[in-house]
């Protein structure tokens, strides 16, 4: 209970760096905080951490948060990691949505360059890159799919969601891959699992070769990116996410990636505190 | 790091490694520690720069370190630097990122502090930059960072280089030297689909001038007729071919003072279960809310309401379609006459991108080019006969051939039979997608076998014409039929096209459900013998059902088929049940229902 209170506010007052100095330009200026730059999947990763740890998110300075986001979308709809970053791809584009959903302001981010960048990182296999003109990929296409979802545009966003749906079906092979021909890793059980749950679809994998393989992935209590290899802390959540979306632990909700537990807190707490 | 292989240790061995790895430990956070305090008090001298190397070479990921480095760069070079200082300085920022890359070939903070330093300083060697690109992909040929940081060395390379056209070519031999490597090397083919269209581009050098560019991927799509039932108050509008829909269509009228006011209703899709929007359908119905007592019924259909992700067909302007109608005539279908709008007329745009690399070509040419593809792969799978890929294939280039020629019947029943077989094969050679195939397999023969059901009258869209029968036509002695048995069939793909249909066969079949009938309104009699239905639904809106068959298949419970019963709006009924596992044989001849369901007659 007292280690709960702790990370909180560790969090926010680390989230508290991220509001004030998100409008700041990139120069070094000096700072009391141990990290300069606030960050998008940072800011993510915070705010679905607190609802897993039950905070109601009243203390997160939402507008900041929001009003900082807008610096951060590019003319072609992506967004940037941190300001000025040098990599934008769909992997932001995810962080971006799942915080105006859990904050429930999308005023922060261009919808309509969004559903664009998405409809252009589609590719002729209909699996999604992480821009346009990317090979297609499961990390990249669950990025999309839940943005999509999460922005209420799967119907316009999506060319073909039957062929989309058949990618992620062929990318099963015991396990799951991330992309065509490469071998089976832990962690795609959750990108292109949880993309099929968000389109309707996960009842068309095959439950016994999944957890099999997830089950060979195993390793010292954790779970590892291959049969035979070190755990990590990324690849034993994804394991244990993997398996929730097949009911075998406690459910999640597929497109935040968090516990349905975590979300009905974020729907009492957040959505009906406005 | 991701997927290093692991060793089983001894005891000794595990403590000798954890005390080597605590002082390590404790050394990094000292550097760490040191280097964030120069960079907060912003000290951009040599030494915060070599400890900015030091946490570097082992931890590339740590990018605000990379970013404390190039402030410390910049600041380097804003003094009197002259232009051979600042090119050595980078040359060995690029040659530091050589090595660090090899202990990390996954870094994207590499490949960033590259691109950085390459724009940055004054003579880049696009060329060499190359060279060593090709080395990464070696020693990993699926490295996406790589293939992407290698279409980054080729923009800049042709941004300078006028030869362009051999630049794309020179890349197009080095996907092919990949793929000569491994075959299966995917990320090569992918950056090879994307240089053709450049490839052929650059090469058709003012060529034969533009050619119209069709849509082969989207159809188009037009209605065959749409219908007023005063009796039900439900307006039915039949499409050429399905559709998703994302709005309902508009249904308005005007009142005294001409005016088009909006009526309300709700709409479904001849298909699949009754509540969902936005189904396929050929055929819609929409029931208005309130009983009408209009002159004039208008009806408006916009492309934009089409839903893009569930409809591989498209409208290509605004349709509206209105009628007088007559004074309250209960027994008949009122025709409403499509007109295009001309004034109001908004096209779709192309729903992607990637079509733009499609090579402008007739549809003849577009056809040559897909009954060649079709050889060719079928000269592969002779050599490779259980490979699902050319099956695959062969599957996506028959079907595009199907949908946009303009063939007899004999020629598309000989595609659909040929796609049957490729079915066959997927379904054992692809064990882990079986079900899909099987799926796909039940359309192609539903498909073939209605293939006659709907056509288009010889008075273009004046009305739909049903097996010679006309849409609701006054009842014949024989009654519309449709039979479809002992052909493995998993689904009915599109219930719609059965609207008509008053008897109806699909006996000895591998159907799970009956839902799909929850539209087809006219149903008399079915018969679903031997199937592996496990409960009844779908039949509430059905109220002509006199006869259903569900005999010998895996019912297992009485409430599996009395729930299907409860809201139905019939008159009477025989169900057949024998044959499934919860009936006793013993029980007597004849099984009656009398407190709940006195309309049903069940019988062995």
């Amino acid at each position: 209970m007292h280690n709960k209170f702790y990370l909180m506010k560790i969090i926010l007052s680390l989230m508290k760096g991220f509001a004030v100095l998100g409008v700041l330009h990139f120069q070094c200026r000096a700072s009391r905080l141990p990290f300069d730059a606030s960050n998008l999947a940072m800011t993510y990763t915070a705010l679905t951490s607190l609802l897993i740890l039950g905070d109601d998110l009243s203390r997160v300075d939402k507008s900041a948060i929001i009003n900082a986001m807008k610096y951060l979308q590019k003319d072609d709809g992506s967004f940037t990691q941190t300001y000025q970053g040098m990599e934008s791809d769909m992997r932001f584009v995810y962080c971006a949505c799942a915080i105006s959903y859990m904050l429930n302001d999308f005023s922060g981010i261009n919808i309509d360059k969004v559903v664009q960048y998405i409809k252009e990182s589609q590719s002729y296999d209909y699996g999604i890159g992480q821009g346009p003109g990317l090979e297609s990929h499961g990390g990249s296409t669950f990025c999309a799919i839940a943005s999509l979802y999460l922005l209420n545009k799967l119907d316009e966003g999506l060319l073909s969601k039957d062929k989309t749906i058949f990618w992620l079906i062929s990318r099963q092979e015991s396990g799951f891959q991330g992309r065509a021909n490469k071998p089976p890793d832990t962690c795609y059980s959750f990108w292109i699992g949880a993309s099929l749950m968000i389109l309707d679809s996960f009842e068309f994998i095959d439950y016994d070769q999944n957890y099999n393989f997830l089950m060979t992935t195993r390793s010292f209590g954790g779970f590892s990116k291959w049969p035979g290899s070190y755990p990590d802390v990324m690849h034993t959540y994804m394991g244990v996410a993997g398996l929730s979306l097949m009911e075998e632990s406690k459910k999640l909700d597929p497109a935040l990636n968090i516990s349905l537990k975590a979300r009905k807190n974020l729907l009492k707490c957040v959505f009906k505190s406005e | 790091m991701h997927g290093r292989k692991r060793v089983k240790p001894t005891a000794e061995v595990e403590k000798l490694r954890k005390e080597k790895e605590a002082s390590k430990i404790k050394e990094y956070n000292g550097i760490v520690a040191a280097c964030l305090e120069k960079k907060n008090k912003c000290e951009f001298d040599n030494e915060a720069f070599i400890l900015t190397t030091k946490i570097l070479s082992q931890n590339p990921d740590f990018y605000t370190i990379w970013n404390f480095r190039r402030s410390i760069l910049l600041n380097e070079i804003s003094e009197d630097c002259s232009e051979e200082e600042k090119q050595q300085k980078f040359s060995s920022e690029l040659l530091f990122l050589q090595e660090v890359f090899r202990h990390n070939p996954k870094s994207y903070w590499i490949f960033n502090h590259r691109q950085w330093c390459l724009d940055t300083m004054p003579n880049p060697d696009w060329k060499s930059e190359l060279d060593l690109v090709s080395k990464m992909l070696d020693m990993d040929a699926r490295n996406f960072h790589g293939w992407n940081y290698r279409r980054y060395v080729i923009s800049k390379l042709s941004c300078i280089d006028s030869n362009a056209l051999n630049l794309s070519k020179t890349e197009f031999d080095f996907t092919t030297a990949k793929i000569n490597q491994n075959f299966s090397n995917y990320s090569a083919w992918h950056q090879r689909s994307k240089l053709l269209p450049k490839l052929v581009e650059d090469e058709q050098l003012g060529d034969q001038g533009k050619k119209p560019l069709i849509d082969q991927e989207i159809r188009h799509i037009s209605i065959l007729g749409a219908y007023y039932d005063s009796q039900n108050y439900q307006i039915i509008l039949a499409f050429d071919d399905e559709i998703g829909m994302l709005t309902p269509f508009q249904v308005a009228y005007k009142n005294d003072t001409s005016q088009l006011n909006i009526v309300e209703g709700h709409w479904r899709s001849v298909s699949g279960s009754s509540d969902v929007d936005r189904m396929h359908g050929f055929v819609w119905i929409f029931t208005l809310n309130i009983e009408s007592s209009f002159n004039e019924l208008f009806v408006t259909v916009k492309p934009e309401w089409i839903v893009p992700s569930n409809s591989e067909v498209k409208l290509v302007s605004n349709i509206q379609m209105h009628c007088q109608l007559p004074e309250q005539n209960k027994d008949t279908l009122i025709l409403m006459p499509p007109q295009t709008v001309a004034e109001n007329t908004t096209i779709l745009s192309t729903a992607s991108r990637f079509r733009e690399d499609i090579l402008p070509m007739t549809m003849q040419e577009r056809i040559n080019l897909l009954k060649r593809e079709i050889a060719t792969v079928k000269e592969l799978q002779e050599i490779e006969p259980e490979s699902k890929w050319c099956l695959q294939t062969l599957l996506i280039l028959l079907r595009e051939l199907k949908y946009i020629s303009e063939l007899n019947t004999e020629e598309s029943k000989n595609i659909d039979e040929e796609v049957i077989t490729i079915c066959d094969q997927l379904i054992n050679i692809d064990k882990i997608r079986t079900k899909r195939f099987e799926d796909l397999r039940s359309r192609a023969i539903f498909e073939t076998a209605t293939n006659n059901l709907i056509q288009v009258s010889p008075n273009a869209q004046q009305e739909i014409i049903f097996r010679d029968n006309r849409l609701f036509m006054s009842e014949k002695s024989q009654l519309p039929t449709f039979t479809l048995t002992n052909r493995n069939l998993t689904i009915i793909p599109t219930p719609s096209i059965l609207l008509h249909i008053r008897i109806l066969d699909l006996s000895y079949n591998k159907l799970t459900s009956t839902i799909f009938l929850s539209n087809l309104i006219h149903l008399q009699e079915a018969d679903f013998r031997d199937n592996c239905i496990s409960s009844i639904n779908g039949v509430n809106n059905l109220r002509f059902l006199r006869v259903l068959n569900v005999q010998s298949n895996l019912i297992e419970s009485w409430e599996a088929v009395r729930n299907g019963f409860v809201k139905w709006q019939g008159g009477e009924c025989k169900v057949y049940v024998s044959g499934n596992s919860f009936i006793n044989e013993s029980d007597g001849k004849k099984l009656k229902w009398e407190k709940e369901m006195d309309k049903i007659e069940f019988c062995y």
